[in-house]
């Protein structure tokens, strides 16, 4: 996947509308990112990759770009640092 | 002696929290959201003076305009917010309904896998020959158990009961069950305080995260985690369900889950490959009644016509616990 695709994605499933997201976007920043939003990431991951975001991920999950370090920079064919 | 389910019927307490009523509580909450995602628009609160034998008792009374109360020589209830420590709820019920005395009654304690044990037990005790026509309730007060300020699981949970009759029959109508239990999920739905393990805090702290605030004197939910520990098991329950019973997911007539919330449930779904117009979703004015809510689907899908007498019906139920459970009935 690309990462434009996959920030797509993000935005679809956390129903995000008016911010910019990138990879360096912070979670804390996106409101939508509460219970609710983490249970639809935790779907996103499960249905794009089939891996899993556990409780104690999120405390590691500081900015989109630590979630695509998490979900395994090989699956994003655009990824780089 | 075979087993099958006779009647069901439901009971919901009067008073309702609307979207509405939440979004007036919590500005920042957005009600269409909350009623996109979860898809409830509302649920029903027990009153304070309102108990989960109250509710089971409005629920067995229903019930009873259909079937003969004296008939029934055994009552099961499941329930987590129990009139007393002691004694057992089923004991008070039985009084309160008038039951026969030379019957056995028992609470269990379990959530939302509650429905599947009752249905597991009913049968052990019919095909014992211990029991013929056997009540199953499931009632509960969730909403008790919730703080005032924790928006997420006041939108999630409502309160209810429900009311079934399990009679002994010639054809086999309640199948195999895939049952599973896993205590290490424990601290991911729990109140910790109140038992005896940790006793009740007179002056306990607030304790807040992104989207509610609680005391541990309160029903604490983990939401994401919960959802990955359904992720993880739901699968595996429904197919060893169905190969416990030499049944192909295509023979099912229709799936009813524990109706969680409607966001988990499509993912589920969606997973599995389940057909939506096989697959009940039916929460959208009770909210998450814990162990009634697959009883209450039930009977909502009868008075539908969504299912019809012969049906294969796969009930599946999962969580606090953890503790989870599935089967196959037939009407």
């Amino acid at each position: 996947m690309k990462i434009k695709e996959f920030i797509t994605f993000f935005k679809e499933y956390l129903e995000i509308e008016n911010t910019e997201i990138t990879l360096e976007t912070e979670f804390l920043s996106i409101s939508e990112f509460d219970s609710l939003g983490r249970m639809t990431l935790i779907a996103l991951v499960d249905e794009h990759f089939e891996k899993k975001i556990k409780a104690q991920d999120f405390n590691n999950l500081i900015k989109i770009r630590d979630l695509v370090k998490h979900i395994g920079i090989e699956n994003f064919e655009d990824y780089h640092d | 002696m075979h087993s099958s389910i006779q009647f069901i019927e439901y009971y919901l307490p009067e008073k309702v929290l609307t979207n509405k009523d939440l979004e007036e509580l919590f500005p920042e909450w957005n009600a269409t959201k909350i009623s996109e995602k979860i898809g409830i628009n509302q649920r029903h609160i027990s009153s304070s003076e309102q108990t989960s034998v109250d509710l089971a008792y409005e629920a067995a009374n229903k019930v009873f305009s259909k079937f003969e109360k004296s008939k029934i020589d055994f009552l099961l209830l499941c329930t987590q917010s129990p009139d007393y420590y002691l004694p057992a709820s089923a004991c008070v019920l039985q009084s309160k309904l008038g039951l026969r005395t030379n019957i056995g009654a028992l609470d269990f304690n379990q959530g939302c896998s509650g429905y599947i044990y009752g249905l597991s037990l009913a049968k052990g005790l019919i095909s014992s020959n211990i029991a013929q026509n056997v009540l199953l309730i499931t009632s509960e007060t969730y909403s008790k158990f919730i703080y005032s300020k924790d928006k997420s699981n006041r939108s999630i949970f409502g309160d209810g009961a429900a009311a079934t009759i399990i009679s002994g029959s010639n054809e086999q109508k309640i199948f195999n069950f895939d049952l599973g239990t896993n205590g290490d999920g424990m601290n991911n739905l729990i109140v910790p305080n109140g038992g005896l393990r940790v006793p009740f805090d007179c002056n306990p702290i607030e304790i807040s995260d992104s989207s509610s605030t609680r005391t541990n004197n309160h029903l604490y939910m983990n939401g994401p985690e919960i959802f990955n520990f359904t992720i993880d098991n739901v699968p595996i329950t429904v197919d060893s369900c169905l190969k416990k019973n030499n049944i192909l997911i295509d023979e099912i007539d229709f799936v009813i889950f524990h109706q969680a919330n409607k966001y988990m449930l499509n993912h589920l779904r969606k997973k599995m490959r389940i057909p939506e117009n096989k697959f009940y979703i039916n929460l959208e004015n009770t909210g998450n009644t814990v162990s009634s809510t697959i009883p209450i689907a039930l009977k909502d899908a009868i008075n539908k016509n969504l299912v019809k007498k012969g049906d294969k019906i796969l009930l599946v139920g999962f969580g606090v616990g953890y503790s989870w459970g599935s089967t196959i009935i037939q009407l």
